[in-house]
Order: structure tokens, then C-alpha cells, then sequence
């Protein structure tokens, strides 16, 4: 009996770590939130970073992304958004990527620009309240966002697969 | 009429900076202690965002606060906490649907279980003195 509740206990185990881990599509989360992109985002270019951004001037379709430099999950998805981004840049998808740091440092985001190489553009919080408007719980956490809607969300380190499959799901939106 | 001394007027000016630096912003962290003390931290486990220090809770109170100094009301606040992140957020969650259940739910056990046990024991009472 003991044995038996001990096969169980390993196979919860396997089971519960592996949908964590596993990146799927289907854990792509509807959302249909309408957001508020008035943002002046610093723009990090690793160096100086006295360039800002306006979020609100974009159009169309866009990918963001929330990372910290203190985040694991979000140093292995860098790899998978550039794949995404050179598919982007390739077949002149209608999409663009912007990372987001938050909860964070400038100094510290900025070695991680140049120690990661993200092909993407990323910006900088410096109000500190861009993820409360998003509803970030953590990092990294992902939003497809069309027309100052936010319709998919992402929580966990993301891939290409499930990447194209929220871009491909928000552009038929 | 005597007119009112220079030194009387830098006083008062004194005493208005002092009071604008401390009093005024003395209310508005208590304003921001009283609405974060309504929200339940969503990365903590039963912290409010008054009592966490985690990074979310850091960024939140800097939204009530800054919400606070738009003149926005404590109730409009706690709305749009909860269209964030869902009536979870609430320390003090609405009565209504599930929610109302978690309240119904444990009292209606303890009545039903209290009115078992008193069913019971009259019920073996009832078999002893047939007996």
C-alpha cells in the first residue's frame, strides 16, 4: 500500500512539474480587455538609454512582452522571441514585439540587453506602473494586444509555437 | 491698523511648507495604507498590498497613490483593482455568487452536522430505554 501511494505521489509530481514546464497554445488565455497604451517607455539600447518611447503611437498588432534581468524563465524565451522576430522580419508579418522590463533596474536591465541580444525592441518602466494597467502578475507574461485590445495572454516562458499561434488568433480577431 | 510684521509672514509661510510637505502627504499615505489594506497581494499568500513587500504590491501602491493625487475616489480605486485582476482581489470579496456561497456553505455544515448529532444521540437515547 505504501509503495502504491508513493507511485502516485511521483507520478502527481511528474505530471504537475510537466504541465508547468510544457509551453503550449493552449494555455493562451482569452482576454478581450480594452488597455490604456499612454506610456513614455525609456528605450534601453544597453548604453546610454536617454531615448523614450511613446507606446500609445503604435498601430496594428503587437506582441509584449514583461521581463525582469533577475528572471530565468525570461533569459530561455529570448532565444524564441527572436526566432519569432526573424520570422517577422523575413515574411513582413503585420506584428511587432516590444519587451517590457519590470520590477527591475535600469542598470541591471540594460547588461541584460547586452549579455541577451534581444533583436526586439525593448523599453524600460520607469513609472513602475505599466504592469498594474496590464494586470501582470509576474514575469515573463506575454499580450497580444490589437486596437487597444488586449485579446491573448501568456504567463511563462513562451515559444515560438505559441507565439505564431497568438499572433495568427489576434490577427483574425 | 498695525501692520503685520515681515517675521510673522515667513512664520506663516513656514508653518504652510511644513504643513504641505508632512500634513498633506501625511493624509495621502494614510489614504494609500487604508485602500492597499483592501487588497489582498495576487503573489503573496494572505498578505494585503498594505503589508507586502513584494515588487507587485510596491507597484500598486504607487498607482493608488498616483490615483489618489488625480483625485480619484477610494471606491472608483478598488474598481479598477478589480477589473485588473477579478473580485479576488478584494480582502473583503463581494456577496455574490460564489463568493456568497463560501459564507453560506461553512455555517449550513456546522447547523446540519450539530442537527445530526442531536438526532442521533436522541435516536440511541430512544433504543437504550426500549431496550
Amino acid at each position: 500500500m505504501k509503495f502504491l501511494h508513493f507511485v502516485l505521489f511521483v507520478v502527481l509530481i511528474i505530471s504537475a512539474s510537466s504541465d508547468l514546464t510544457n509551453a503550449s497554445p493552449s494555455r493562451l488565455i482569452s482576454h478581450n480587455k480594452a488597455i490604456n497604451l499612454d506610456y513614455e517607455l525609456i528605450e534601453l539600447d544597453g548604453f546610454n538609454n536617454d531615448q523614450t518611447y511613446k507606446l500609445g503611437s503604435l498601430d496594428g498588432l503587437v506582441i509584449i512582452n514583461f521581463w525582469s534581468s533577475w528572471c530565468n524563465p525570461c533569459i530561455k524565451e529570448i532565444v524564441e522571441l527572436n526566432k519569432f522576430q526573424k520570422r517577422i522580419d523575413e515574411e513582413r508579418l503585420d506584428v511587432k514585439i516590444i519587451g517590457i522590463n519590470i520590477f527591475d533596474d535600469i542598470k541591471d536591465a540594460s547588461r541584460f540587453k547586452i549579455k541577451y541580444k534581444p533583436t526586439f525592441q525593448t523599453l524600460f518602466d520607469k513609472h513602475k506602473t505599466i504592469p498594474i494597467d496590464f494586470g501582470v502578475v509576474g514575469v515573463p507574461e506575454t499580450y497580444f494586444v490589437k486596437n487597444n485590445t488586449i485579446f491573448f495572454k501568456y504567463i511563462g516562458k513562451i515559444t515560438e509555437e505559441v507565439l505564431d499561434q497568438g499572433y495568427e488568433r489576434t490577427k483574425n480577431e | 491698523m498695525s501692520v503685520p510684521k515681515m517675521s510673522n509672514f515667513i512664520w506663516i509661510l513656514n508653518l504652510l511648507v511644513v504643513f504641505h510637505l508632512t500634513g498633506f502627504n501625511l493624509l495621502a499615505s494614510d489614504q494609500v495604507y487604508e485602500i492597499s489594506n483592501e487588497l489582498m497581494c495576487p503573489v503573496c499568500q494572505g498578505q494585503t498590498v498594505a503589508e507586502s513587500n513584494s515588487q507587485l504590491a510596491v507597484s500598486m501602491r504607487k498607482v493608488i497613490k498616483d490615483k489618489i493625487n488625480q483625485g480619484e475616489s477610494k471606491e472608483k480605486i478598488l474598481q479598477y483593482f478589480v477589473n485588473q485582476y477579478g473580485d479576488n482581489i478584494l480582502a473583503k470579496p463581494p456577496l455574490k455568487g460564489f463568493n456568497l456561497l463560501l459564507w453560506i456553505i461553512p455555517p449550513s455544515v456546522l447547523l446540519l452536522s450539530i442537527l445530526l448529532w442531536v438526532l442521533k444521540v436522541r435516536t440511541s437515547r430512544s433504543n437504550k430505554k426500549q431496550a
